[in-house]
């Protein structure tokens, strides 16, 4: 296991600094053109943005330099077995995405300081709200994941790229009128019940812990799949 | 264990003990069939895999290695079936087998530590030590230490995979074709390489290689698979006791009438035939007047692979 993490770690190393560059580099100005105004939550809007974004990037690089020079099948001649190969995976991408919402909520803080610097806006400062809204983006990034893992792995990412097309391709669905409406009803419902319990906390711990049962259930799902797999 | 034809020697090893016995396997795609091949790596030997293109000795390598699933038969390594075991115990046991690819498999933005300090982790009876030791002696370190994947040459590559292969304490190397592409300089330090790692008792090696002089100065034992089937398998001094005969017609269809070389594979040629014989010398003696030479590993090949019987 401690090997898998580690070639992860290696392969993950040699992208992710352009990737942070390149997330920095278009959220930091779209938050600040779009969103320059102080009730919109600037840093929580890039924290999250951020990470949901470069989670997606991390999992693109390490599916893809899976099946670069055979090293599928290179990995598994060590000392492992296709079911400690997945599990490796799902922890990795647990703790990448935890690592990339701490470095979003960075992120989130500096644009609040750039934006409070540049634009003159009095925006709020709070570091919770930009790292729960961080930690909120990874676990969505997560639960979207979890869906699509098994996928990836019944048939490599090659073949599978085109599932990371569809967040954006839903980014822009929310732009249509019914889809929008219906988000906006989920929006103000959640609102209500956040009213009702007096804090977000109960409604956020929900949802983790609903993506780690759908994260579980998704890695079995995946051990299954990979297992039967011939490289 | 059995081959094709029965003049030929067949190796029987139930007796001896072996680092990777395989017991009928089998594996079937679309229009192609492996096996069922039952084939033993006795310990302290090197068993050289031979055969065409697309013979299956990959396909034979990766059903050893567990990476595709066979449709039949047992692969036992160090006297374990490997499909009885649990993850933890088959982990175990691949700790003891080291694999080297017929081109450098890491991903090619890891550096050459990168490379080490993986199989590291993952050997926990890999040398630190012995890995730098075989590395410098390649020329591998320290000049490549920080090199990447996609920068190594075939031969560096090579080197990088034996380095790390040698140093993890494994018992058993499955080599799928190490010395295809290398320059007859590296080849050779690939070969005193294994050479050398061979005199620790009790390790074994299966290698597959088109390059046949290099298994004849290593092997004990040569298999050859054709289209999926074992055709042979037998000792290198079987081997050194074949002949490859050179007849006209008539005199093919007189030891065609004996009992030496009677169900024997000949190639035709314009004027002539050759005829792949068990034991030259006992051929010699039946056929004093008839040309005999030493048969190559190469001849043996293409007379079992291409040759007509009767």
């Amino acid at each position: 296991m401690r090997a898998l993490l580690y070639a992860d770690w290696c392969l993950l190393r040699n992208t992710i600094v352009r990737y942070l560059g390149v997330c920095m580099i278009i959220v930091i100005p779209i938050v600040g053109m779009t969103n320059a105004d102080a009730s919109a939550a600037p840093g929580v809007m890039a924290a999250s943005m951020f990470t949901a974004m470069l989670s997606f990037y991390a999992m693109l690089g390490l599916f893809g330099s899976d099946e670069q020079g055979d090293w599928e099948q290179m990995r598994l001649a060590l000392p492992v077995t296709p079911r400690l190969v997945v599990r490796e995976r799902y922890a990795f991408l647990v703790l990448t995405s935890l690592a990339i919402a701490l470095t979003g909520t960075v992120v989130g803080m500096l644009t609040n300081a750039i934006l409070s610097a540049f634009a003159a806006l009095n925006v709020p400062r709070g570091v919770l709200e930009v790292a729960g809204g961080a930690l909120g983006a990874a676990v969505i990034a997560l639960a979207y994941l979890a869906l699509m893992m098994p996928y990836v792995f019944k048939v490599g990412m090659t073949k599978a790229r085109i599932t990371f097309s569809l967040p954006f391709m839903l980014c822009l669905l929310l732009n249509v009128g019914p889809v929008r409406d219906v988000v906006m009803g989920l929006g103000n419902a959640l609102q209500r019940l956040e009213a009702s319990l007096g804090s977000p906390a109960p409604i956020f711990a929900a949802i983790v812990v609903a993506t780690a049962v759908l994260y579980v259930v998704s890695m079995r799902i995946s051990e299954r799949i990979y297992a039967r797999r011939d490289f | 264990m059995t081959t094709a034809f029965a003049s030929l020697p067949a190796l029987d090893l139930q007796d001896m003990p072996c680092n990777l016995r395989l017991i009928d396997v089998q594996k079937h795609y679309d229009g192609f069939r492996l096996g069922p091949v039952s084939l033993g790596i006795p310990r302290d030997s090197v068993v050289g895999l031979i055969g065409q293109n697309g013979a299956g000795k990959t396909t034979l390598m990766k059903g050893i290695l567990g990476t595709i699933h066979l449709n039949g038969g047992t692969v036992e390594l160090f006297g374990q079936n490997t499909s009885a075991l649990a993850d933890t115990a088959l982990a175990s046991l691949k700790e003891r087998v080291g694999f080297v690819s017929a081109v450098t498999s890491y991903p090619v933005g890891m550096t050459v530590r990168d490379v080490a300090r993986t199989y590291e982790l993952a050997f926990p009876r890999f040398s630190r030590s012995e890995f730098e030791r075989l590395a410098t002696q390649m020329d591998l370190l320290p000049s490549a230490a920080g090199k990447r994947v996609r920068d190594l040459s075939r031969g560096m590559g090579m080197k990088l995979q034996l380095a790390c292969v040698l140093a993890t304490g494994a018992d058993l190397l499955i080599m799928d074709e190490p010395t295809a592409g290398l320059d007859p300089i590296v080849r050779e330090e690939v070969l005193d390489l294994l050479r050398t790692w061979m005199e620790t008792g009790g390790r074994s090696i299966l290698i597959s290689s088109h390059i046949t002089s290099d298994l004849s100065n290593l092997a004990d034992y040569l298999a050859l698979i054709d289209n999926g089937q074992l055709v042979l398998n037998c000792g290198r001094d079987d081997v050194d006791a074949m002949g490859v005969a050179h007849l006209r017609t008539s005199e093919l269809e007189t030891v065609r009438a004996g009992s030496v070389a009677h169900d024997m594979p000949a190639l035709r040629h314009d004027l002539s035939y050759d005829l792949l014989v068990p034991d030259r010398a006992a051929f010699l003696r039946a056929y004093p007047d008839y040309i005999c030479d030493r048969a190559s590993i190469d001849d043996v090949m293409v007379l079992l692979v291409k040759g007509e019987v009767r």
